[in-house]
């Protein structure tokens, strides 16, 4: 076997092998060349979309119970067996939907999910969308829920409490599942998951130091209802996202930028939209609709409506635990905890 | 920290594949090769701290970490911090993690220069498929879990065909000689592999010692990271030899893994001959299938049983030197490990069986101290945790250095050999 010493990093391979390809693939080589020092360019980064332009006032479409019906109904229309939605792009007339794994995102009309009650995927866990922020005509909307333990939000700390706050705000509105700050913690964990039976609970942590975080990553690891967002950057996994001092929201990973400063930091209890809970479900009423709006999903399954029971978003409200839930998250510069995760 | 916020973790699958997972990270060489993590979309820190995501415990634990972001449809990025200027001319740092991908030859000596500011900041690095980043002393790849789509797979560009090429050739070659992780991933899953060399067939006990970067056969590009082997059925006795004794012992537990796995019990016997002082390196030998047909054990580490283990072997030699050939139908191969041989070599019966044993299908791994190797061995693998050299005796055209060793630690021995247990079909 031979072996070749050099070593590489990889920074500007494919601009050297494009370079490389014109001598050696196109059948001229170039062996009398002198050696010489080059300039490699650097491969391109990901995207995460267009720059969201100027910020939108989403207090009133949030309190819409149409817009939560949409990303609930495009979510559970996208997912199937396969296929996992994570973020739902929410305009005026179309809800894309953003699915991991190496596929393109999906677009339907909103109309035709106002009209659809998709089921949910037996199996999964209920979802946990929050608004991030506008981007262009869009609201961006990210589902908590399967944040992989730990969401780390850096770079400006007035802006990324902002956010936060919204954030907050979203969740205690929807009442679908638990919000707890760091006040309760750690004597809120075991009523949590005590009382959970089903449902998450999101731990606000600002500025863990370095070995609160590894403690945070350990709890998360080891709960699977819990999850935590931090104001600040820790180790191990997560999902990160920057957010600028303008209120600019950007993920690498989650390929999405949002606009953040429109976020309420206040909503009323989420109601539910009456005209998407049938008393009595109609046979396939929905389906033919659905199919129409989507042409690449030829074999689209009939959808029966949404029902009460599956569909935990749209639930009225349940009664506040006041140990539990708290207020849109108030920063705290004095975190009173002396502990960790137990 | 309660007690209950600590699990175990499997040694192999450190973290488990969910339907999240997008990419598994793989350990395919160097320190603590073998272990494979699934990791979804988001940013994982790999490194030596206790919260990495993927943690390493190799050498160079005081670098700083490396960030891996895997995007929504599986890419992975990486963040390395302080990267070095690149220079072909120069030798690798060690400690700087280094990412080494598909390349095209250069004339030797030239050398490459980057912008001012890639070489000062950190930099955001495609990780692709059959690249390998070598950091703290262990070599990953990435693999994407979901595959992408044939039609997003045809190639649209010359740099592309010669990409997908270079990756199919490699993988082509990998596969002949499965990486650790690749082989903990069979034996312990699909099991498609295991079991399936037969004595006499081509390349029955050849075993992977680790990989370097080599030369394509098509193309004039370099591939990292292929495997470099030996045929022990054609070199005989191999030395494994280590101015650090454990890391020879945690090569030579590699070489017994791959045999095990790779050859059924009824084809292949293997006893492993160590003093007691060297027992934990070797217990977990004796989980495998692939002892005596009485049921012995494949380990033994106190003096009764190695000298019964010996007295044994000697008895196979005499046995089969008295019988006449038999070209076609070869027997039961036997594979001796002898854990410091220049000692156990005193003992009796042991230098008949290095001197006489690969002529009958009974083969040695010699492990010992550079200075102690014995003389029998035709082909001696020199190795520290970061390097291993290659030399055949009287044919030093064949040598080679600059490989990577594969390490196993005894964890993860012990789990391969638990999943290889029950395949046995001791008689």
């Amino acid at each position: 076997m031979v072996n070749f010493p050099e070593v590489h990093s990889g920074l500007g391979i494919r601009a050297a092998m494009r370079e490389k390809l014109s001598t050696v693939v196109g059948g001229r080589e170039d062996n009398g060349r002198p050696p010489h020092p080059r300039t490699a360019a650097l491969p391109g980064r990901p995207s995460v979309g267009p720059a969201p332009g100027r910020p939108r006032k989403l207090a009133e479409p949030l309190a819409d119970p149409a817009t939560w019906h949409a990303v609930d109904a495009a979510e559970r229309w996208a997912g199937s067996g396969s296929t996992w939605p994570y973020a739902v792009l929410l305009g005026p007339g179309t809800a894309t939907v953003r699915l991991t794994g190496p596929v393109p995102a999906v677009t339907v009309e909103r109309a035709a999910l106002a009209a659809a009650n998709p089921v949910a995927q037996p199996g999964r866990a209920p979802s946990a969308y929050a608004c991030l922020g506008s981007n262009g005509a869009d609201l961006v909307f990210l589902d908590l829920a399967l944040i992989p333990g730990v969401l780390t939000v850096e770079g400006d700390t007035t802006a990324a409490n902002m956010f936060i706050n919204g954030l907050t705000a979203q969740l205690v509105a929807a009442g679908a599942h638990r919000v707890a700050s760091i006040e309760q913690w750690p004597q809120a964990l075991d009523e949590l998951e005590d009382e959970g039976a089903g449902k998450l609970a999101f731990l606000i942590w600002p500025h863990p130091d370095a070995e609160t975080a590894a403690r945070l990553h350990r709890a998360a690891d080891l709960r699977p209802w819990l999850r935590i967002i931090v104001i600040g950057d820790t180790s191990g996994s997560r999902w990160p996202l920057t957010i600028t001092a303008d209120g600019v929201v950007t993920s690498l990973a989650l390929g999405l930028s949002a606009a953040t400063t429109g976020l309420p930091q206040q909503l009323e209890p989420r109601t539910v939209l009456p005209e998407a809970m049938p008393a009595v479900p109609p046979p396939t009423a929905s389906a033919p609709a659905l199919a129409a709006a989507e042409p690449k999903r030829n074999a689209a399954p009939e959808l029966p409506p949404l029902s009460l029971d599956e569909h935990p978003g749209l639930l009225p409200l349940p009664p506040r635990d006041p140990a539990l839930s708290i207020e849109p998250f108030a920063p705290s510069a004095t975190p009173a905890l002396a502990g960790g995760p137990s | 920290m309660a007690p209950q916020d600590t699990v175990p973790a499997d040694p192999i699958r450190v973290r488990r594949r969910d339907p999240h997972s997008l990419v598994e990270v793989r350990a395919v060489g160097g320190v603590d090769a073998g272990r494979i993590w699934s990791l979804g979309m988001g940013t994982h820190t790999l490194g030596p701290a206790p919260d990495s995501a993927v943690h390493l415990r190799g050498a160079h634990a005081g670098r700083p970490g490396v960030r891996l972001t895997v995007t929504a449809g599986g890419e992975a990025w990486l963040a390395i911090p302080d990267p070095r200027p690149e220079n072909s001319a120069l030798p690798p740092e060690p400690g700087v993690p280094t990412l080494r991908t598909f390349r095209p030859m250069e004339p030797a000596g030239t050398p490459w220069a980057f912008p001012q500011d890639a070489a000062t900041s950190p930099l955001e690095l495609c990780w692709p498929e059959g690249a390998q980043l070598s950091i703290y002393g262990t070599q990953l790849s990435v693999a994407r879990i979901r595959p992408v789509r044939s039609a997003d797979r045809a190639p649209a560009s010359d740099l592309e065909r010669v990409e997908r090429d270079a990756l199919f050739e490699r993988a082509i070659r990998c596969a002949e000689v499965p990486d650790p992780a690749a082989l903990a991933a069979d034996a312990t899953g699909r099991r498609a592999t295991v079991g399936r060399r037969k004595p006499g067939m081509d390349g029955f006990l050849r075993l992977r010692l680790g990989s370097a970067d080599g030369g394509s056969r098509t193309e004039r590009w370099i591939l990292p990271g292929l495997p470099c082997a030996v045929d022990l059925a054609d070199a005989g006795i191999l030395g494994v030899a280590s101015v650090n004794l454990e890391a020879a012992r945690a090569l030579a537990r590699w070489l017994v893994i791959q045999a095990a796995t790779h050859c059924d019990p009824d084809d292949l016997g293997i006893r492993v001959l160590a003093d007691p002082s060297a027992g934990r390196s070797w217990e977990w030998a004796a989980k495998l299938p692939h002892g005596s047909r009485q049921g012995e054990a494949a380990a033994a580490t106190d003096p009764r049983s190695v000298g019964r283990d010996i007295a044994g072997l000697a008895a196979e030699l005499a046995a089969r030197a008295e019988l006449p050939p038999s070209a076609d139908q070869p027997g039961r191969a036997f594979l001796a490990v002898i854990d410091r041989a220049s000692m156990l070599r005193e003992v009796d019966g042991v230098a008949q069986i290095l001197s006489r044993g690969p002529e009958f299908g009974i083969y040695a791994i010699c492990v010992d101290t550079i200075a102690a190797i014995v003389p029998e061995c035709r082909v001696v693998a020199r190795t520290s945790t970061d390097e291993l050299a290659l030399s055949v005796r009287q044919r030093p055209e064949r040598d080679r250095s600059g490989i990577t060793p594969d390490l196993v630690g005894t964890e993860w021995c012990t789990r391969v050999a638990g999943a290889l247990a029950p395949a046995g079909s001791m008689g």
